[in-house]
C-alpha cells in the first residue's frame, strides 16, 4: 500500500526536476531482498518523488511491468534478467539485492547420507533456471551425471506433497519449504552456500534509463537500499519490527528468515559488479549457458552491458 | 623548619605507598567475598522503593539458583549509580544501554552478560526492544507532528535519561531540529511519573517517557490514557507499547570488572534459565533474560547527539581532511593559484605601462621643449623663413615674413604666393624655389 502511494506520487510529479532529475518506476514483489527498498520508503530515505515503486504479485509481473513499460526497473533474479533481455529489452544489472548461500538446497531422505548416494534415485526439481542450475551445481559435486538420476519437475508449492507421498527420493527446494522438509526428517546434503555469488537477486534497469537524465533519480534508488540494509545491520531489532507487517511475518520472524540469505553491502557490491573481472560476470555466463541447455533461452547471452557499478556509492 | 627536597620526596613516597597498602588491602578484599552478600545495582526510572519491590524476587531467584550466595538488590539515581560503579560498590549492574556504554567507557564494565526481555502480549513471546514516547494533552490543539515541539515546554527526567529524552531528541534531530536549544526543558528529576505529573498539571506542554511507562501508569490508575496524545506515533502492528522513536535493544545486565568470574559465569546462566522460574519472573513483571544484545545502534545515536561519553569532537588532523577532500582541495588549490597568476600578471602589466607610461610623457616633453626652442629660434631670426610644400603652399613662416608679406602666419598658411603677389614675382618665386629640387633630382 506504501509503495503503491509512493508510485502515484511519483507519476503524479511528471517530469519533475527538470532534465537531469527525472523519477524512475521499479517494479518489486514481496521478498526479504527487496524489503530493504520498501523500507527505505517508509523511513522517508527513498524519495517517492524521484523513484516510484511499483509493487508486484510475482517476479513474472515484475517483469511484465518491465517489457510493457509500465516499469524502469526491476528487483529480479538474474536468470530473469537474462530472461528479459532475451526478449529484447536491453537491461543491466546496477545493484545486487542479496544472494542465497545456503537459502536454496538439496534436501534427501534420512537414508541418503551422502550426495553420490543419489545415484539411481529420483530427485525433484523446478523446472526454472534456479531448479536447474541448483541440480547441476549439487550433481557436480556429487560426482555424478544428470543421466544417473530420474530428474522429476515439480514446483515450489507442490513439493511438501512429493516429499510426503514419496514421489521423490530427494529434492532441490528452497525456504521456508527447505526448514520444513528438514524439520520432517529430511537431511541437507548440499546448499547453496557452496556455489557462491551464483543465485543473486537484483536490481535491473531499462539501459535507456542509465542515462544522465535519470542518473541522479537510479543513484538515490542504489543509496536508499543501502541505507535501509545498514539499519537492518545496525539495529536489527528496530527493523525486525519496521519489516514485519510488510514482509507478512511477526516481528520475531524476520530475523530468522534472514537466515542463508546475504545481504551484501557496498563493497562487496562493488567486488561483484565491478573490476576487470566481475563475479557476477562468471555466473550470469554459467547461468546462460545452463538456460540454453534447458532450452530456457534462445540463445546464450552476449552478457554485453550486463552490468553497470556506476550508481553504486562511491563514498562508504 | 622550611621543607627540604628530600623531605618533599619522602612525603610523596609515603603517600605512594599508603596508597598501595590501599590497593592491596582492596585486593585482598573481593567486594563479594563468600558470606558478603553480592550486590547487583539496578537504575531507577520508576520511583526507587518501586522498583527495589519490582526486583527484590531476583535476589530471591539467584539465591536459590547459587544456595551458597546472598544476593542483594540496590536502586539507584544516575549519579548515585555512577558513583557506586565508579567506587566498586555493586558487583552486577543493570542499567539502560546509554548509561552502560557510559559506565563501560569510563570504569570498564564486562560486555553484557544477558540482554533484558519483558512479556509481549503474548506470554510466550519476549520483547527485546524498548524506545521514547513523546505525549502531550489529548486537548493541546497547537502540537501534533514532532517538529511541533519547538519553542514548547518539555519535561524530562533529565538531559542524561536515554528513553526518557536522548531518544526522543535524536527523532527532533533527524527530523531537521536541534531539541535543547528550540525547546524549553523541565527538568522534573527521577522517576519518570514525574514527568507525566508535569504534563497533566500543565507545568509542562510535553512529557518524555520510556515506552510502557503509560500504560503501567494507566494500569495503576494513576493515569487516564484519554488525557493524552502520542506525537510521532511509530505504528509498528507487531510492538504492544505506545512509541515514538526507533526500538532499541533492552537493559543489559553486566558485571563489574572485579566481580569474580566463575561468579559472573554463574549469575549468567541463572539468568539465562531464570525464564523457567515463572513465579519470579511474573512477579518481577518480565520475560526473562536473552542472549546479549549489539548495543552499536545506542552507540550510534550517543554518538550522533554528541552526548557523553562521546561528547568530545573526535579529533579531525589536516591529514583526515585531506584524505577526505582531496580532489575539492585540489580544485580549489588549483583555481587559486590559477587565479594569483593571473594577479601576479596583471600587475606586472599594469606596472610596465606604467614605466611606458611615464616614458612617453618625457618624451613628449622633450618634444615639446624642441618645438618651443625651434619655434623661439625661427621666430627670432632676422631673415626670412617660410615652409612650402611641394605644390607652393605655404605650411609656416616666421614674423619677418608676416612682416614682408603684411599678413599674419594664421592667414598666410593654406595660400600661394600667388594669393599675395603678382603673377610674374610669384612665377619667379616659385622657380627659385623649385632650384633645390631639381638640384637634388639632378643628383
Amino acid at each position: 500500500m506504501t509503495c503503491l502511494s509512493g508510485l502515484a506520487l511519483a507519476s503524479g510529479l511528471p517530469g519533475c526536476g527538470g532534465l537531469s532529475d527525472r523519477p524512475v518506476i521499479v517494479a518489486l514483489n514481496r521478498w526479504l531482498g527487496y524489503e530493504p527498498l520498501c523500507l527505505a520508503l517508509r523511513e522517508g530515505w527513498l524519495d517517492p518523488g524521484r523513484v516510484g515503486l511499483l509493487e508486484t504479485a510475482s517476479a513474472t509481473e515484475s517483469m511484465r511491468a518491465l517489457l510493457d513499460g509500465r516499469a524502469d526497473g526491476a528487483a529480479l533474479t538474474l536468470d530473469e534478467t537474462l530472461k528479459v533481455r532475451a526478449a529484447g529489452l536491453p537491461v543491466s544489472v546496477v545493484m545486487v539485492c542479496d544472494i542465497s548461500a545456503g537459502a536454496d538446497m538439496l534436501v534427501a531422505r534420512a537414508g541418503i547420507r551422502r550426495l553420490s548416494d543419489l545415484k539411481g534415485r529420483t530427485v525433484g526439481f523446478e523446472a526454472s533456471a534456479l531448479g536447474a542450475l541448483m541440480l547441476e551445481e549439487a550433481l557436480r559435486a556429487a560426482g555424478l551425471n544428470k543421466t544417473d538420476i530420474t530428474p522429476f519437475s515439480v514446483s515450489i508449492d507442490k513439493h511438501r506433497q512429493a516429499w510426503k507421498y514419496r514421489q521423490v527420493d530427494a529434492v532441490v527446494t528452497y525456504e521456508p519449504v527447505a526448514s520444513q522438509l528438514l524439520a520432517d526428517g529430511g537431511i541437507k546434503l548440499f546448499d547453496s552456500g557452496q556455489v557462491p555469488n551464483t543465485i543473486v537477486d537484483v536490481l535491473a534497469m531499462r539501459s535507456d534509463v542509465l542515462d544522465f537524465s535519470h542518473a541522479r533519480a537510479v543513484r538515490h534508488a542504489v543509496a536508499a537500499h543501502f541505507m535501509a540494509v545498514n539499519h537492518l545491520y545496525r539495529n536489527p531489532y528496530d527493523a525486525a519490527y519496521r519489516m514485519a507487517e510488510h514482509l507478512g511475518f511477526s516481528a520475531a520472524e524476520v530475523l530468522p528468515a534472514f537466515k542463508g540469505i546475504i545481504l551484501p553491502d557496498e563493497r562487496d557490491n562493488y567486488r561483484l559488479l565491478g573490476g576487470a573481472a566481475p563475479e557476477l560476470l562468471r555466473s550470469a555466463g554459467k547461468l546462460s549457458r545452463l538456460m540454453l541447455e534447458n532450452r530456457l533461452l534462445a540463445r546464450e547471452d552476449s552478457l554485453a552491458a550486463l552490468l553497470n557499478p556506476d550508481y553504486l556509492p562511491k563514498d562508504f | 623548619m622550611p621543607p627540604t627536597k628530600t623531605g618533599h620526596f619522602g612525603h610523596a613516597l609515603m603517600k605512594c605507598l599508603s596508597v598501595l597498602q590501599l590497593c592491596g588491602v582492596l585486593a585482598c578484599l573481593p567486594v563479594a567475598a563468600a558470606g558478603e552478600s553480592v550486590k547487583i545495582g539496578i537504575l531507577a526510572y520508576r520511583s526507587k522503593p518501586q522498583t527495589l519491590a519490582q526486583w527484590q524476587p531476583l535476589a530471591a531467584a539467584l539465591k536459590q539458583a547459587l544456595p551458597d550466595r546472598d544476593f542483594a538488590i540496590e536502586t539507584f539515581d544516575f549519579d548515585e549509580l555512577a558513583l557506586a560503579v565508579a567506587s566498586r560498590q555493586v558487583d552486577f549492574v543493570l542499567t539502560n544501554p546509554g548509561h552502560y556504554i557510559q559506565l563501560s567507557k569510563r570504569n570498564g564494565l564486562s560486555a553484557p552478560l544477558a540482554t533484558l526481555a519483558l512479556n509481549d502480549r503474548d506470554p510466550e513471546r519476549a520483547i527485546m526492544a524498548f524506545g521514547g514516547v513523546i505525549f502531550s494533552r489529548a486537548d493541546d490543539a497547537g502540537i501534533d507532528t514532532i517538529l511541533d515541539l519547538k519553542g514548547k515546554t518539555i519535561a524530562v527526567t533529565g538531559i542524561d535519561s536515554l528513553s526518557g529524552y536522548q531518544l526522543q531528541a535524536y527523532e527532533f534531530q533527524r527530523a531537521g531540529g536541534n531539541l535543547s536549544q528550540q525547546a524549553k526543558l523541565l527538568q522534573t528529576g527521577m522517576p519518570q511519573d514525574n514527568v507525566v505529573d508535569a504534563v497533566l498539571n500543565r507545568r509542562a506542554e510535553v512529557g518524555l517517557v520510556r515506552t510502557g511507562v503509560l500504560e503501567e501508569l494507566a494500569g495503576e490508575g494513576k493515569l487516564d490514557m484519554r488525557q493524552i496524545k502520542i506525537i510521532n506515533r511509530q505504528q509498528l502492528p507487531g510492538y504492544p507499547h505506545l512509541l515514538s522513536t526507533r526500538l532499541y535493544p533492552e537493559w543489559p545486565f553486566a558485571a563489574m570488572p572485579q566481580t569474580d568470574e566463575n561468579l559472573a559465569r554463574h549469575v549468567a546462566a541463572a539468568l539465562f534459565m531464570l525464564e523457567e522460574n515463572k513465579a519470579a519472573t511474573r512477579a518481577i513483571g518480565i520475560h526473562g533474560f536473552g542472549v546479549p544484545a549489539d548495543y552499536t545502534a545506542i552507540a550510534d545515536v550517543l554518538r550522533d547527539m554528541r552526548v557523553p561519553p562521546y561528547d568530545v569532537v573526535p579529533s579531525f588532523t589536516l591529514k583526515d581532511i585531506w584524505l577526505r577532500y582531496q580532489w575539492p582541495l585540489l580544485a580549489a588549490l588549483l583555481i587559486i593559484g590559477a587565479f594569483l597568476l593571473l594577479t601576479l600578471n596583471l600587475l606586472l602589466v599594469k606596472r610596465k605601462l606604467v614605466v611606458q607610461r611615464k616614458l612617453l610623457l618625457e618624451q613628449k616633453q622633450q618634444l615639446v621643449d624642441n618645438e618651443t626652442f625651434l619655434r623661439t629660434l625661427i621666430g627670432t631670426l632676422p631673415d626670412l623663413i617660410w615652409l612650402k610644400n611641394a605644390d607652393g603652399v605655404y605650411l609656416a613662416c616666421n614674423p619677418r615674413f608676416e612682416r614682408f608679406f603684411g599678413a599674419e602666419e594664421q592667414t598666410i598658411v593654406g595660400k600661394t604666393d600667388y594669393d599675395f603677389v603678382d603673377k610674374a614675382s610669384a612665377g619667379s618665386f616659385r622657380a627659385h624655389d623649385m632650384l633645390p629640387c631639381k638640384r637634388t633630382a639632378r643628383t
